[in-house]
């Protein structure tokens, strides 16, 4: 799908009253592609840039019509008569017309993403407005929202020329030239620090961390300069980064460039499911989630080093 | 790490027999109720639905004995007989008492006004073939058989209507009240005076093809309305006697003879409540005298010594003034058959007796709270005896509705510290009845509003949220005829589920004085479409309700042409016939009690069947499924008209065979989710096998093949009709529709007057009626299948069919004016983790804010996991006390009737991971 990378871009959710990503009740917009691929990321469907085609197998029923009529290329087929379809994502990978999940009538089919102008988007942003009854406003997330930088600049711009809050949820993974352009319309971040050891970083999440953390540093003194408010979010995934020496390197880290605020969010497998309607192998299938022990001993150790630290969506905002 | 809405699908818990499951069980605010409340709870939990015949017989004699006199003093000598006869009962631990008779969940028959329904089934038939009777509504309506519901007859017991349970040896007396009656009751006479009106027979049709769910001109016209306290908190009983003899004195000169009756009416049934009071309180002292128990016998003669007093004067403390109320509340119930004498603004109207002991030490918050719990048990205890018809629409509960905050009549803000307890007490000892609604208004502080919203944590369903702003407007618009004040207007309060009523100030203090909301029939409104499209026949009961209109149906403004014509025409029938058959009662079971109470009547001499209330204009239509009708004419538009991708013919063959599914009513199952098809996968392919191996004979082959693909080309309808544009997403194309169809009907409403002369109004909200209704219809070409239940309330978009998100509902519910309307009703069912927390808190308010700034009249939340409700369909034995909110009041999830709870189930949550 070609775009204006200025007007157009691909959003593959829109959530009202999302209530735990920044102050007030807000309006969080989902935007696709992404460069990291961490193991446990629950929203495998905003990895490519591109629309996709979800199939959910729990509303399949079999009719197979699809097979007959909804892709040209050959790409549905029937491996095993009685069982689930079969979708060969080789050809889908090349393919961005996602108009053959119109031809399921069972909604078992799906197309995740789709394209929205800035006019189109403003729109929907100027109806939830109302609702977030002052205190709200708009949370730019995804995937990683910075693949998508010019619109999400001209978008963060266009919301403060209408006097709405901006938040984004950031990787910290993009040319600081480009977050420069986008921050320069933000009140409040989220940026993700993933693990201190940049080898451990680039194992669980395929890239390096010294650009995110150079990253972190000057957002960190944007804030101090009073432009943003900034909170770090850390996932907590045990077995990656949950360990003391990795928590206390954070810390010391986050001190020396001056944030005090951390927000650790429990690894769940709330997107378990999306793996499989993307035919993906979920690495995390079977992981549980961090018990409250753990948390609590995070937040006491970020706490020692007089860093504030926020549990899960208990936080005062 | 915010995740989207896709990944929340498939969580599987795993639950345990005997308990609520932990993972469901999850509700941020619990609280318990006092020992003493929790006793009296237990007594109601496992008391059955009973029927007593003390009231009947007794009234029905003295009627007997008194032929000939004046039809008022008759029923008000009639009234004391009966009051006069009740038997007291007191029980253990009780700090408020009375009840309606000597059964905890007692109800009685009230045959003067419905007298056939406890009769046989042949014996009912045998009139009910004459007239515009309910036999078809009563065969589709399905009735909860859980909790103290009787719904089966044992060897002693015998089930009345699927829910009550009559004694045996009482049944042939109960018999023989109800024969005598016959011809005589509101429910016989109403449908003699029904067939004065030319269109009668018309009328008839439309009830054989369930175009409404109603059989309440007799059996429920009263009530939807607010009980007035004021004149016995200010001047007793023996002041309100004094009163009407002052009167009488006064007017005799007059000739105005009706009114001498009036009073005379009014004082006779006054003297039979004193009579009751009179029994408790010396049951109470013999109670007292075999007492060993010391705190027990002190309670014994507190009773004694406070139901001598209250017989007779006004309060002089909180402790009279709350029991007073509740005896106003029983006796109005005792002497009516209705439903939803709402207490109105209770909290204010006996907080100067509770300040004035709070301030004097006469009582602790803590001793108010246990008071306060044990008037919720005592309110859960009512029950009201009627039809299946009725019941499928009230589903059991009796809509005594309480309003906190609003504004005083000097509009200073209304909210006071005993409201705080109020909600305490609700959260405390929940129960389905009082509900709790509350009159949002900016002047509340953020405390009280947060408080509130505290108890809508409880996940009890209330309160519910209504707009101080929307209702005032209304009250000033639609009473200006009747030169409403703004201060009565300020002192509106709800009648029943959610109907607006306008206040009366009475002596500086808020009180009430209006109509019933009368008229309670509940249009179903995606029949209205049915019969436009089969050309005025009823598809499913082939009853012909209009003639033929004829048209082609070649545009879609010729066919929604024809639908707003076709509803006005149901509605105006609707309404005129209602006037000529409610006009019958008038001088048979008028309110003598409630009326003595209501603002203006001993002052005017007249009852309220008789405009005696301060505001008169309250006869009222609703409708159900109006959003299942704007979603089908939207999938018409854009399929028939706009895209041309199917025909209207093929739509209707599509419709007809219910798009190749097995109807809900054979499956037993009532949303959306849980359809079947008539044919399973497995059939058809072994049918297109058979046919590829030539099995068949050539004729056979060509129709069976022919069936296949119809069944074909009705699953690409459905898909079609699916996925249209629905109402609930901000989407202009339907919105409109849905804004052009509300207003038309209320137009139409409007233009017929009721028989006081005074316009009738539109109102929106279903209470229980789209289980029923929606059985009764076909498919629809939204989607919906034949007997899947309708959508519920006024604006909630059907189940499942919001897509955008909660602010996109909040949007296309304000598409309209809500303030033309006597009532609108949004229902919206929230998770429990979306709302965690103080600032969880915050962000459920601003939601409520919002909606209410942008002018919508009404919200109510279900804070409940859909899971939980799965769970208790599976083992109600473990929920007995889980109460949900259906469309405009909140009950027992086990006394719900399985349609509902599967649209209860079926709504779309709003939650955020």
């Amino acid at each position: 799908m070609n775009l204006n990378l200025e007007t157009e871009a691909i959003i593959f959710d829109i959530q009202g009253f999302s209530v735990h990503d920044g102050p007030g009740s807000r309006t969080l917009v989902f935007f696709k592609g992404c460069p990291l691929r961490c193991y446990w990321c629950c929203n495998p469907e905003s990895w490519t840039t591109q629309p996709q085609l979800l199939y959910r197998r729990n509303k399949c029923v079999k009719c197979y019509r699809c097979v007959e009529h909804a892709c040209a290329k050959g790409a549905i087929s029937i491996t095993n008569p009685g069982e689930y379809i079969t979708i060969n994502r080789e050809i889908c990978k090349e393919c961005h017309d996602v108009s053959c999940a119109a031809e399921c009538y069972h909604d078992a089919l799906k197309q995740v993403g789709k394209k929205y102008t800035l006019d189109e988007l403003m729109h929907k942003i100027e109806r939830d407005r109302r609702f977030w009854s002052g205190r709200g406003g708009v949370t730019v997330g995804g995937g990683e929202m910075m693949t998508q930088y010019r619109f999400v600049a001209n978008f963060l711009a266009a919301c403060h020329e209408s006097h709405i809050h901006t938040a984004v949820e950031t990787t910290g993974y993009a040319p600081w030239a480009n977050y420069e352009l986008v921050l320069k319309n933000v009140d409040w971040a989220f940026v993700d620090l993933k693990h201190m050891n940049s080898d451990k970083h680039k194992e669980g999440t395929g890239v390096r961390n010294e650009l995110i953390l150079e990253n972190i540093a000057q957002i960190a003194k944007m804030s101090l300069e009073g432009n943003l408010r900034f909170i770090v979010r850390m996932p907590v995934i045990p077995n990656f980064n949950a360990d003391d020496e990795n928590v206390l390197a954070t810390a010391q880290y986050l001190k020396t460039i001056g944030v005090t605020e951390v927000n650790c969010l429990p690894f769940h497998r709330l997107g378990a499911s999306k793996y499989e309607q993307l035919d993906r192998v979920y690495a995390c299938e079977d992981m549980p989630s961090p018990p409250d022990s753990l948390l609590k001993h995070i937040q006491q150790l970020f706490e020692s080093e007089g860093i504030t630290c926020y549990r899960s969506s208990d936080t005062p905002f | 790490m915010a995740t989207t809405q896709d990944g929340m699908a498939d969580p599987q818990p795993s639950f345990h027999y005997g308990e609520v499951p932990k993972e469901v069980a999850g509700r941020e605010v619990k609280k318990e109720a006092c020992p003493r409340a929790k006793k009296l709870l237990q007594d109601y939990y496992d008391a059955k639905v009973s029927l007593d015949t003390t009231f009947p017989y007794w009234y029905t004699r003295t009627w007997k004995e008194q032929e000939g006199q004046h039809p008022l003093v008759r029923r008000g000598l009639a009234l004391k007989s009966a009051f006069s006869h009740l038997e007291p009962c007191i029980r253990p631990g009780e700090l408020l008492v009375m009840q309606r008779n000597k059964y905890v969940r007692g109800a009685s028959i009230v045959p003067w006004t419905a007298n056939r329904f406890p009769l046989s089934d042949e014996e009912r038939a045998k009139s009910d073939a004459l007239k515009a009777s309910n036999m078809e509504l009563e065969k589709v309506t399905i009735l909860a058989k859980g909790g103290g519901v009787v719904s089966e007859s044992t060897k002693d017991v015998l089930s009345i209507s699927g829910r009550f349970g009559q004694r045996m040896d009482e049944y042939p007396a109960l018999l023989e009240l109800c024969r005598y009656w016959n011809n005589k009751s509101a429910e016989d006479t109403c449908h003699l005076w029904g067939t004065l009106h030319p269109e009668y027979s018309t009328l008839v049709n439309m009830k054989k093809a369930v175009l409404m769910a109603s059989d309440m001109e007799y059996g429920n016209r009263h009530g939807r309305s607010v009980t007035n306290y004021q004149y016995p908190m200010q001047m007793g009983f023996k002041g309100m006697i004094d009163w009407c003899n002052k009167q009488i004195n006064d007017h005799l000169h007059t000739g105005k003879v009706d009114k001498i009756a009036f009073w005379k009416s009014c004082i006779y049934a006054i003297e039979g409540v004193q009579i009751w009071i009179r029994k408790y309180a010396a049951k109470a002292e013999q109670l007292a005298a075999k007492e060993k128990d010391p705190q027990q016998k002190k309670e014994f003669e507190e009773i004694a010594e406070r139901m001598t007093w209250i017989a007779e004067n006004k309060p002089r403390n909180f402790m009279d003034a709350i029991q007073l109320h509740w005896t106003c509340q029983l006796q109005v119930y005792n002497e009516m058959q209705g439903s939803g004498f709402s207490p109105g603004r209770l909290g204010q109207v006996l907080y100067p007796f509770w300040k004035k002991d709070i301030d004097e030490g006469r009582i602790t918050p803590e001793q108010t709270l246990e008071v306060l719990e044990c008037m919720r048990v005592k309110y859960t205890e009512l029950e009201i005896a009627t039809c299946v018809g009725t019941q499928g629409i009230l589903a059991g509960n009796t809509f005594n509705n309480i309003c906190l905050g609003g504004l005083k009549p000097d509009g200073t803000s209304a909210e006071n510290e005993l409201e705080y307890l109020f909600i305490e007490a609700a959260m405390k000892c929940a129960t389905v009845s009082p509900t709790l609604s509350l009159i949002y208004d900016g002047k509340l502080s953020d405390k009280f509003l947060l408080k509130a919203i505290e108890c809508n944590k409880t996940g009890s369903g209330y309160p519910a949220w209504v707009n101080n702003r929307v209702a005032i407007e209304y009250c000033l618009k639609k009473h200006q005829a009747e030169n409403i004040t703004v201060e009565d207007a300020r002192a509106w309060s709800i009648g029943g589920c959610l109907e607006i009523q306008p206040g009366a100030v009475v002596n500086g203090e808020i009180g009430a004085g209006s109509y019933s909301s009368s008229g309670i029939n509940f249009i179903n409104v995606p029949k209205i479409l049915e019969l436009v499209l089969w050309d005025g026949e009823c598809p499913r009961t082939d009853v012909r309700v209009f003639p033929p209109h004829g048209s082609k149906l070649e545009t879609f403004e010729e066919l929604f042409g024809i639908f707003k014509q076709y509803f006005a025409k149901v509605t105006r029938i609707f309404q005129e016939t209602y006037n000529f058959k409610t006009a019958a009662t008038f001088e048979l079971d008028q309110p003598i009690l409630f009326s003595a109470l209501s603002a203006d009547c001993i002052e005017k001499g007249a009852d309220i069947d008789h405009e005696g209330s301060r505001y008169n204009r309250c006869f009222t239509t609703w409708i159900t499924g109006q959003v299942n009708a704007v979603n089908s004419l939207a999938s018409i538009k854009t399929n028939v008209y706009d895209k041309k991708r199917f025909t209207l013919d093929q739509l209707k063959d599509a419709l007809f065979n219910n798009f190749g599914y097995r109807s809900a009513v054979d499956t037993g199952n009532y949303s959306m989710a849980e359809q079947v098809k008539s044919k399973s996968k497995e059939e058809i392919d072994e049918a297109w096998a058979r046919i590829r191996s030539n099995a068949y004979c050539v004729q056979s082959r060509a129709h069976i093949i022919r069936d296949l693909q119809r069944a074909e080309d009705w699953d690409k309808i459905h898909a079609l009709c699916l996925r249209a544009p629905k109402f609930g997403n901000d989407d202009p194309f339907v919105d409109a529709i849905y804004k052009e169809m509300a207003e038309s009907w209320r137009d139409a409403v409007e233009q017929t007057l009721d028989p006081f002369g005074r316009p009738w109004c539109p109102s929106m909200l279903s209470v229980g009626t789209h289980g029923p209704l929606g059985q009764a219809d076909i498919a629809s070409a939204d989607g919906r299948l034949a007997g899947v239940t309708l959508a519920d309330g006024g604006q909630s978009p059907y189940p499942g069919t919001d897509v955008n998100g909660p602010y996109a509902v909040l949007n296309s519910a304000t598409i309209i004016d809500h303030s033309d309307y006597k009532n609108t009703q949004l229902n919206m069912k929230m998770h429990p983790s979306a709302i965690k927390g103080f600032e969880g808190s915050r962000k459920m308010l601003d939601l409520i804010k919002a909606y209410m700034d942008k002018g919508g009249y009404h919200i109510q939340f279900n804070v409940v996991d859909s899971r939980m409700l799965k769970d208790a369909q599976a083992h109600p034995e473990n929920y007995r006390d889980l109460m949900v909110r259906v469309a405009g009041f909140t009950h027992y999830w086990c006394e719900i009737a399985k349609p509902i709870q599967d649209e209860l189930v079926a709504r779309t949550e709003y939650e955020e991971v």
